[in-house]
C-alpha cells in the first residue's frame, strides 16, 4: 500500500557494487538535471494555456492551476458549461478543470459544474480508453461530491452509488492490465486517454489507494511506452493508429508524451500533454534511461490482448504476440498478425530516426468488412461498414495504410522479419501495400528482387515475393501488388554493420528467400545474412534454425527492460543496476 | 336468518341506488350493510362467523362457533378448505392462539376432499394454497395429504395457473352457472385479497374482472341470462331467487331488493357467501357495472365456452360449447347449441324476462337422464351412476324435472328467434319435452294457426309448437308437454316499443308461418321472422341465416359490443363507451384506457444513432444528437424523452398494479424510469456492456432479463443485483431474449450460434438446434406459443411450429439478414424486414411470404411493430432513414419521421 520512492537509495546503495556516494551523486546529477529540464517542458506547456484565449477546459484548467486569471476562467468555464458535449472526452478536462480550481473558482461555476454533472449525461463509450476516461472521472466526481442522492447525477445513481461502481471498475480495468496485458496496447494516438486519468487520479483521488493506482499505472503505461521508444517514436505494431501519425510518427500524440517525459521529439501543446503538465506526477528516472539509452540493440517481446471479441472468435481475449527489436537508429517492430483490433491495427512497422517527417516503412494488406467490426462492435453486421466509415473515413478504401487483415501473418527475429499473405479470392480488396516514404535517402530496386533502401545510418531490404507495381504518390512510393498468395521479407541493419550501402545490397544479393505460393498454402525459406535459418508457413509455423516458435511462451513483458509474467500483476523495471518493481496485488512501488 | 330481516329492511330503506353517485360508493354501502346483516345472524358458518368477528358484534358467540366448526370432523372437503382459511385470515389479529392453533392442525388431522368438479378444484387449491402459504416451512407430517408445505404450494398454484389458462382461452366447463358462480368468485377474492405472490394476485384481479364481465354481459336486472352450465330447478324457473342474485345486487346494484328478504321467494342459499366479498379490498370496474346494468341498446352476444371434462365415450376431452344471447332491456333470450355439455343441471334455453313477479321466464327441455350421460363425466361405474346420483340430485331421473341437458335437443337463435328441435331415440327414458310457462304472466293466448303467445309486461313471447301438446297445471305454472319424439318450438320475442301492444303482437302472430317437415330422416324447419330474417335449421344438419351457413366457430370466445376476444387468445377485450379494458393473460396485465382504442398506444423508438445527411461523422462528440428513446406526441412529433444518450438498443415496459416503467436498453446499461421518462436510473452496472434488448418480466416487476454483448444478464430483485447468465451457452454475443407468452420463466435467446431456450429463467441455456448461426432476431406468436420464428444473418428465417423441437426454413423470405420480425396482434400476420429486404407478411406462421413494401432509399430495415388493436397500422425503422408506416396494411407507405435515424427497435406502449 505503501508508495515506497523514499526508500530508493538505501535499496540502490546496497545492492549496487559500487562507491555509493560516487553512484549517488551521478544518479542524482543526471536524474536532477532530468527533473529541471521536465520542469522547463512542462512550465511552457502550461504557460502556452494559461496565456491562451481559446475557449476549452484545458484553457481553464491552466488558468486555475496558475491561479493568475481566476475571473477569466471562470468566465469560460460557464461558457463552456453552457453546452456541455463530448461524453466520456468531456468528463475528464471537465472534472480535471475543476480539481484544479475548486479552490479558487467563484461559487456560481462550482455551481454550474455540479449541475452539469446532473443533467449532461455522457455517453460510456465502447472502447477500453472510453471506460477509463468514463469511470474515473466518475469517480473522481463522486468524490468530490459525496453523499448526494441518485437524483443528483445524470445516470440516477447516488454518488455511493457511482464511486463503488467506478472503483470496482478501475481495479478492474488496471487487474486485467497487469494479467493479460491491454487491448488498446501500444497505441501512438490513444496513450493519453489512459495517461490523463491516470494522473488525475495520481494528484486528486482522496482514496490514498487509488491515488497510489494512479500513480503505479503512470508509471506502468510510461514504461510500456519507454521500453519501444526511439526518439520520439512509439515503435513496433500498433493495436490503434491513425493517419498521419502512421507516415508521419511525430504527429502521434504520444510523441508529445515522449517529449514532455523524455525530452525527445518535439514541443508540442496539444490539449493531450496539459494535465500531464499539471500534475505532481514525475518520471521515475529508471524509466527516463529505459527511454532513452539505444546504446546497445535488444530484443523486447510483449504479450497484449485482443479487445474484447463479442462474435465470431472462440476466446473474448486471445493474446497478442508482440516482437520489437529496438537499436540506436531504428526500431522494427511486429505483432503476429490476423486481426486483433478493428479499423486501426498497425502489424508491424519500422521506424526510423532518419528521414523526417516521414520516418516510417511498413506493408500491409488494406482488409475491410463487417465481420472483422462485427468482431468487436455490437451492431448490424452487414451495415457496421457504413456505420463506421463516417468517422473513420479511410476504413473501406484500397489505398488505406492501417488496419490489421485476417489474412497477414508475422514472424519476426531481432532485425529481419516476414510477412506473408493468404487472402482469399472475393475479399475486398486482393492486394497488398508497402509505403516508402521519398524521404528516404536512397532506394534501389535490385535485379536480385530485393528493395533496398537507406535512412541516415539505416539500411533497409525488402523482398516481395510477388510482382508488384512502383507507384509514386505525394510523399511515398507505394508498392501495389495484386496477388492473393504474397509476401516480403524485411531485414533492416546499421552502417555499424556494413560499411556502406553497397555492401549492404551486395548481403542482400547472396540471401534470396524460398517461397511456395502455387500450392494450397504459403511458404518462405530464408536464411538471414546473419546466417540464420528461418521457415515459415501460413499462417502459424515459425522455425528458427529448424527449432519451432512456441508464441505462447510470450511473457506479459520480456526484455532487458522489462520482465513481467503472464498473470503475474507485477512489473519489474531493470537498467544496469538499478530496479523498480511495481507490485499491484499490494500496491507496492519496491526499488 | 327470520329475526334480522326487520332490520335490515329498516337499513334497506336507505340504500340509494342512484348511479349518478357512483358505483363502487354504492357498493361501499351495501358492502356494509350486508357485514351488519350477517353479523346479526344466527347461522351456523363460516361467512357469519367472519362477520361477526370483524363487525365485532358478538364475539363470544363467532369463536364459539368459529371453534366448533374448526373441530366438527364431518366438515371438510373443499368447501371447508377454502372457507376455513378465508374465515382465519381476515381474522386471525382477532382469533385467540388456541383457536388458531386448531385451525392449523384442522389442515393436518381432516381430511379433505378435492371433489370432482371445476368449481371443487377451485375451492381446494385456493384453499390449500392459501394454507400453505400460511404456514409455510411445514413438513409433510404437518399435512392432511402427507406433502409439505411448498409441495402443497407448488401443486396448487400449478393446477390454479391451469385453470386461469384453460378458463381464458377455451372457457369455463361450468360456465355461467347461477350457483356455481360464487364458488369460483370467492376463491378468485381470497387469492386477490391475500396471495403473497405479486403474480397470482394480479391474476386473481384478472379472473375476478373475467368472471364479473361474463356475468355482467348477460345480467338482466338480476337475472343471470342464456343457458347455464348448472343451474338448480328452483332456481331455473325463479331467476331471482338464484345464488348469484346476492353478487348482483352487491356488485351491480341490481336487483334493487335486499337479498335476505327476497319478494321473488325464499332463496336456497342465505346470501351470507358475499360476505367474503364485502370484506374484500377488490372493486369491480365501473366499466363491468355499467356493463351489468346499460341495456339501452340491445345486442347480441355470442361466446364460446366448454363442456366439463369427458372421461369417456367421447372424441375429445373438452368440446367446444356455443353460447348465443340477446340482450334488451326487457328481455334476454339465450341458448347453448345442445346436446350434452354437462351432466345433469344444463339448462339449454330460456327467454328471461324483466318482471315485478317470480317465475318470469319460459324454456323448454326433454327430462333426460342415463347411466351413459353421467358416465361421460364421472368415473364410477356406469349402471348405477343414476341411481347414486339421484340421491343427492333427487329429481335427475324425475320425468317432471326442469333442468337437463339432452342428447336429442339442439338449438338455432338468430337474435330475438330460437328454433329447438328435439330428435328423441326410441326407447329413451321420457320420451316427451316438457315446457315451463309462469302462470302469473299478465297474458296467454293459443292462436288459431298454433302460436301461443304470452305477454310478460313489455315482454311479448310467442310460442309455436311443431307438434300436438297438452297442459298440466300447477299452483305456480303451467307444464307444456309434447309426447312426439321427433319434436320442437319456435319461439320469438319481441318488445311493447317494437309491436306497441299485445293485440298487435298477436295480429303479426296470427299469420306468422313456420313451415317444418318431419319425415323419419328429414327433421328440418324453416321459419321468417318478423325482421324478415330467414331461419332454416334441419336436425344434425345445417343452420342457415338468410341463406348463409350459421357457423359457430364464427361466434369467437367472447363477441358482442362490450366483450370481444378471440379463442384461445388469453386476450379479453372489455368496451364500454369510451372506455376500455384489457385483460391481457398471457402477459398477466390489465390495461384501462379511455378514447379510441388506437390512442390507447404511445409510439415509441429506440434510436442507436442518427446521422442528418449533410454530417460528415458520428459518434460521440456528433453535435446532432438526435438519438436515444423517443415517443410520438399527439400532434406527431417526435419527441425525445429526457434521454440523449448515444446507442439506445431497444426498449421494453413494464405496468404492474400502479406502477408502469419504461426501460431502455443502450450502450451505457439498462435504464429504467419510473416517472414516465422525466428521471432515469442505470440499473446495471460496469459488468454489464452494450445491452442490446430488453425484456420485461409479465407480472414481478422486479424481474427483468437483458441481452448483451457478453451473454443475458438477469435480475431478480428489480435490478439491485444482476447475474450473469450464460450456462449452456456456447457463445456470447446475444441480439435478443424474450420471454414466452404462456411461462414466464421459459426465456429464448437469439445468439451467435443457435437460438437458445432457458425453462428455468436463464439458469441453464438448451440450444434448440435451429440449423443456422447467427441468429438476429426471434418473435413468438402471440397466441400459440409453440411457434416461434427466428431471423437469421444469412438464412432469411427459420420456423418452429413446436416450441422449437424442429425447424424448417420460411420458403421465399430472403436469405439474408432478417433484423426483425413482428406479429399482429391477433396473431393471423407476422412481418419481417432486414438487409436490403424491404417488408414482408406472412400469414401461415412464417412458412410462405410475400413482399409488401419496398424503397430504394431504404437498405435496412432494423425494426418493425403492428398496432396491437390494428392490424393494418404497421411502423418500419430503418438503418439511418428514420422511421415509415403504413395505415393499410402495406399498401401505402409514408415518411413517419426522424430522418437519419438508425431505430433499432419500436414500441407501441399503452398510454402510461
Amino acid at each position: 500500500m505503501k508508495y515506497l520512492l523514499s526508500i530508493f537509495f538505501i535499496l540502490f546503495s546496497q545492492v549496487s557494487g559500487l562507491n555509493s556516494f560516487q553512484l549517488q551523486s551521478s544518479v542524482i546529477d543526471i536524474y536532477g538535471e532530468y527533473l529541471e529540464s521536465y520542469s522547463h517542458r512542462a512550465e511552457h506547456v502550461v504557460t502556452a494555456f494559461d496565456t491562451s484565449s481559446n475557449l476549452n477546459y484545458y484553457v481553464v484548467a491552466a488558468k486555475y492551476a496558475r491561479g493568475t486569471r481566476i475571473a477569466e476562467a471562470d468566465s469560460m468555464f460557464l461558457e463552456l458549461l453552457k453546452e456541455p458535449r463530448g461524453d466520456m472526452f468531456w468528463m475528464f478536462p471537465v472534472i480535471g478543470a475543476y480539481l484544479h480550481g475548486k479552490e479558487v473558482m467563484a461559487p456560481e461555476v462550482k455551481k454550474a459544474v455540479r449541475n452539469a454533472w446532473k443533467t449532461y449525461a455522457p455517453y460510456r463509450g465502447d472502447t477500453e480508453n472510453h471506460w477509463c476516461m468514463y469511470y474515473v472521472s466518475l469517480y473522481l466526481a463522486a468524490e468530490q461530491w459525496p453523499g448526494l442522492s441518485g437524483a443528483e447525477w445524470f445516470n440516477g445513481k447516488s454518488s455511493d452509488e457511482n464511486l463503488v461502481e467506478s472503483r470496482e471498475y478501475i481495479l478492474h480495468w488496471v487487474d486485467i492490465t497487469n494479467t493479460i496485458g491491454q487491448g488498446e496496447f501500444d497505441s501512438p494516438d490513444y496513450l493519453p486517454e489512459y495517461m490523463i486519468p491516470m494522473l488525475l487520479l495520481a494528484d486528486f483521488a482522496k482514496d490514498p489507494d487509488m491515488r497510489t493506482v494512479g500513480n503505479m499505472m503512470a508509471d506502468y503505461l510510461l514504461a510500456d511506452f519507454a521500453v519501444e521508444h526511439l526518439d520520439g517514436q512509439y515503435a513496433g505494431g500498433f493495436s490503434r493508429i491513425t493517419e498521419p501519425g502512421v507516415f508521419e510518427p511525430l504527429r502521434s500524440n504520444s510523441s508529445a508524451y515522449a517529449h514532455l517525459y523524455f525530452g525527445t521529439g518535439v514541443t508540442s501543446t496539444s490539449g493531450w500533454i496539459l494535465f500531464p503538465a499539471l500534475s505532481d506526477y514525475r518520471l521515475p528516472e529508471i524509466l527516463f534511461h529505459i527511454a532513452t539509452d539505444r546504446d546497445h540493440p535488444y530484443v523486447h517481446k510483449e504479450r497484449k490482448r485482443v479487445r474484447n471479441v463479442i462474435r465470431y472468435g472462440e476466446e473474448i481475449n486471445p493474446p497478442v504476440y508482440k516482437y520489437t527489436y529496438m537499436t540506436r537508429d531504428y526500431a522494427l517492430g511486429s505483432l503476429q498478425g490476423g486481426i486483433l483490433q478493428p479499423i486501426q491495427q498497425q502489424t508491424w512497422s519500422l521506424r526510423l530516426t532518419a528521414g523526417h517527417p516521414h520516418t516510417a516503412v511498413f506493408g500491409l494488406h488494406p482488409y475491410w468488412s463487417g465481420f472483422e467490426l462485427g468482431m468487436f462492435f455490437p451492431q448490424r453486421k452487414k451495415t457496421l461498414v457504413a456505420d463506421v466509415v463516417p468517422s473513420k473515413t479511410t476504413y473501406n478504401q484500397p489505398g488505406k495504410w492501417t488496419g490489421g487483415s485476417p489474412y497477414e501473418r508475422t514472424f519476426q527475429y531481432k532485425n529481419t522479419l516476414i510477412v506473408l499473405y493468404d487472402i482469399p479470392e472475393g475479399t475486398d480488396s486482393e492486394h497488398i501495400s508497402g509505403f516508402f516514404p521519398k524521404t528516404l535517402d536512397e532506394i534501389i530496386i535490385d535485379e536480385s528482387g530485393w528493395i533496398a533502401a537507406r535512412a541516415g545510418n539505416t539500411l533497409i531490404g525488402w523482398y516481395p515475393l510477388r510482382e508488384y507495381d512502383w507507384i509514386e504518390e505525394e510523399i511515398n512510393w507505394r508498392l501495389h501488388s495484386p496477388y492473393r498468395k504474397n509476401g516480403y521479407v524485411i531485414e533492416v541493419r546499421s552502417m555499424d554493420e556494413y560499411d556502406t550501402f553497397t555492401e549492404f545490397r551486395k548481403a542482400l544479393q547472396e540471401r534470396i528467400p524460398y517461397s511456395d505460393l502455387q500450392g494450397s498454402g504459403v511458404t518462405l525459406t530464408y536464411r538471414n545474412p546473419d546466417n540464420e535459418h528461418l521457415q515459415f508457413t501460413f499462417p502459424d509455423e515459425r522455425f528458427i534454425n529448424e527449432s519451432p516458435v512456441n508464441l505462447d511462451e510470450y511473457k506479459l513483458f520480456d526484455g532487458k527492460y522489462l520482465q513481467a509474467d503472464v498473470g503475474s500483476r507485477q512489473l519489474t523495471m531493470r537498467y544496469k543496476d538499478m530496479k523498480r518493481i511495481l507490485n499491484f496485488e499490494t500496491l507496492e512501488v519496491i526499488e | 336468518m327470520k329475526k334480522i330481516i326487520f332490520l335490515l329492511f329498516i337499513l334497506g330503506m336507505s340504500i340509494n341506488t342512484n348511479h349518478t353517485i357512483g358505483a363502487q360508493t354504492i357498493f361501499e354501502e351495501r358492502a356494509g350493510l350486508t357485514l351488519q346483516s350477517a353479523a346479526a345472524d344466527d347461522e351456523f358458518n363460516l361467512y357469519v362467523v367472519t362477520a361477526k368477528l370483524v363487525q365485532g358484534t358478538d364475539k363470544e358467540t363467532a369463536l364459539r362457533d368459529f371453534r366448533k366448526l374448526t373441530n366438527d370432523q364431518l366438515l371438510g372437503g373443499m368447501f371447508f378448505a377454502y372457507q376455513m382459511i378465508g374465515a382465519y385470515l381476515y381474522t386471525r389479529d382477532l382469533l385467540p392462539g388456541d383457536l388458531k392453533e386448531e385451525i392449523r392442525q384442522a389442515y393436518r388431522d381432516r381430511t379433505m376432499y378435492r371433489g370432482d368438479t371445476e368449481n371443487h378444484w377451485v375451492m381446494y387449491y385456493t384453499g390449500i394454497y392459501l394454507a400453505a402459504q400460511t404456514w409455510p416451512d411445514l413438513d409433510e407430517k404437518e399435512w392432511f395429504n402427507g406433502k409439505s408445505s411448498s409441495a402443497n404450494l407448488i401443486e396448487a398454484e400449478g393446477w390454479l395457473r391451469e385453470w386461469f389458462r384453460i378458463t381464458t382461452t377455451i372457457g369455463q366447463g361450468e360456465f355461467d352457472s347461477p350457483t356455481y358462480l360464487m364458488t369460483f368468485l370467492n376463491p378468485m377474492l381470497l387469492l386477490y385479497e391475500f396471495a403473497d405472490d405479486p403474480h397470482m394476485k394480479q391474476t386473481a384481479n384478472m379472473m375476478l374482472d373475467f368472471l364479473f364481465a361474463d356475468y355482467a354481459v348477460k345480467n338482466l336486472r338480476g337475472n343471470y341470462g342464456g343457458g347455464h352450465s348448472r343451474d338448480y330447478p328452483q332456481d331455473i324457473i325463479n331467476p331471482l331467487t338464484a345464488p348469484d342474485v346476492p353478487w348482483s345486487w352487491l356488485y351491480f346494484s341490481e336487483p334493487d331488493f335486499l337479498p335476505w328478504d327476497n319478494p321473488m321467494g325464499e332463496p336456497r342459499h342465505s346470501g351470507w357467501n358475499i360476505v367474503f366479498a364485502a370484506l374484500s379490498s377488490y372493486r369491480v370496474p365501473d366499466i363491468i357495472v355499467s356493463i351489468a346494468t346499460d341495456r339501452g341498446t340491445p345486442y347480441v352476444l355470442t361466446e364460446t365456452k366448454r363442456t366439463r371434462n369427458i372421461i369417456r365415450f367421447a372424441e375429445e376431452r373438452n368440446l367446444p360449447v356455443y353460447k348465443y344471447t340477446y340482450m334488451t332491456e326487457d328481455y334476454v333470450l339465450g341458448s347453448l347449441h345442445g346436446g350434452i355439455l354437462q351432466p345433469i343441471q344444463q339448462h339449454t334455453w330460456d327467454v328471461t324476462f324483466v318482471s315485478d313477479k317470480p317465475h318470469n321466464t319460459i324454456f323448454t327441455l326433454h327430462p333426460y337422464y342415463s347411466g351413459k350421460e353421467l358416465a361421460m363425466f364421472f368415473p364410477e361405474q356406469k349402471k348405477f351412476l343414476a341411481d347414486e346420483v339421484d340421491r343427492y340430485h333427487k329429481v335427475y331421473t324425475d320425468p317432471d324435472k326442469w333442468n337437463s341437458s339432452s342428447p336429442y335437443e339442439q338449438t338455432m337463435q338468430y337474435k330475438n328467434t330460437i328454433i329447438v328441435l328435439y330428435n328423441i331415440e326410441p326407447g329413451a327414458q321420457h320420451p316427451h319435452i316438457d315446457g315451463f310457462f309462469p302462470k302469473n304472466i299478465d297474458k296467454r293466448v293459443e292462436l288459431h294457426n298454433r302460436w301461443i303467445v304470452s305477454k310478460a309486461g313489455d315482454t311479448y313471447i310467442a310460442f309455436y309448437p311443431l307438434r300436438d301438446y297438452v297442459w298440466i297445471e300447477t299452483e305456480i305454472y303451467d307444464r307444456w308437454r309434447s309426447f312426439n319424439l321427433q319434436n320442437g318450438v319456435v319461439v320469438e320475442a319481441g318488445r311493447k316499443s317494437e309491436y306497441g301492444s299485445f293485440d298487435n303482437f298477436i295480429d303479426h302472430f296470427s299469420s306468422a308461418v313456420v313451415e317444418y317437415e318431419i319425415t323419419g330422416e328429414t327433421f328440418s324447419v324453416v321459419y321468417t321472422t318478423r325482421d324478415n330474417d330467414i331461419l332454416e335449421f334441419t336436425y344434425n344438419g345445417e343452420r342457415r341465416i338468410n341463406g348463409k351457413i350459421l357457423r359457430f366457430e364464427d361466434y369467437g370466445f367472447f363477441n358482442s359490443p362490450f366483450i370481444r376476444s378471440q379463442t384461445g387468445s388469453g386476450v379479453i377485450e372489455i368496451t364500454y363507451g369510451e372506455q376500455t379494458r384489457v385483460l391481457d393473460f398471457n402477459k398477466n396485465t390489465i390495461t384501462h384506457s379511455i378514447g379510441s382504442r388506437e390512442n390507447d398506444y404511445i409510439l415509441h423508438c429506440a434510436v442507436l444513432f442518427s446521422v442528418p445527411k449533410e454530417a460528415s461523422s458520428l459518434g460521440y462528440a456528433h453535435p446532432a444528437r438526435s438519438v436515444g428513446l423517443f415517443r410520438r406526441s399527439g400532434d406527431n412529433e417526435w419527441v425525445n424523452m429526457h434521454h440523449p444518450n448515444l446507442f439506445s438498443y431497444g426498449l421494453d415496459y413494464s405496468r404492474h398494479e400502479d406502477t408502469f416503467r419504461l426501460y431502455i436498453a443502450g450502450g451505457n446499461g439498462l435504464h429504467r424510469s419510473s416517472d414516465g421518462g422525466e428521471s432515469w436510473k442505470v440499473l446495471t452496472g460496469w459488468q454489464a456492456e452494450d445491452i442490446l434488448s430488453v425484456a420485461t418480466h409479465p407480472y414481478d416487476s422486479t424481474i427483468v432479463y437483458v441481452s448483451t454483448s457478453f451473454g443475458v444478464f438477469g435480475t431478480r430483485d428489480d435490478g439491485r443485483t444482476w447475474q450473469r447468465r450464460m450456462e449452456g451457452m456456447k457463445r456470447w454475443y446475444v441480439q435478443k431474449v424474450i420471454i414466452d407468452i404462456q411461462s414466464a420463466e421459459t426465456l429464448y435467446a437469439a445468439a451467435e450460434d443457435d437460438l437458445y431456450a432457458s425453462y428455468n429463467g436463464g439458469m441453464y441455456w438448451k440450444p434448440l438446434q435451429t440449423g443456422v448461426p447467427e441468429i438476429l432476431s426471434v418473435v413468438q406468436h402471440p397466441v400459440d406459443s409453440k411457434i416461434l420464428i427466428a431471423g437469421t444473418e444469412n438464412h432469411g428465417a427459420v420456423v418452429s411450429r413446436d416450441g422449437g423441437e424442429s425447424w424448417i426454413t420460411a420458403e421465399n423470405l430472403p436469405k439474408t439478414a432478417i433484423y426483425s420480425l413482428a406479429y399482429s396482434g391477433d396473431g393471423r400476420y407476422v412481418y419481417a424486414g432486414g438487409y436490403k429486404t424491404g417488408v414482408w407478411r406472412s400469414a401461415d406462421n412464417g412458412i410462405s411470404w410475400d413482399i409488401i413494401w419496398d424503397d430504394e432509399d431504404v437498405e435496412a430495415i432494423y425494426a418493425l411493430t403492428v398496432h396491437p388493436d390494428n392490424n393494418q397500422y404497421i411502423v418500419a425503422g430503418t438503418n439511418g432513414n428514420g422511421l415509415y408506416e403504413t395505415f393499410d396494411g402495406g399498401l401505402t407507405w409514408q415518411h413517419a419521421g426522424l430522418f437519419g435515424a438508425h431505430v433499432q427497435q419500436i414500441k407501441f406502449i399503452p398510454r402510461y
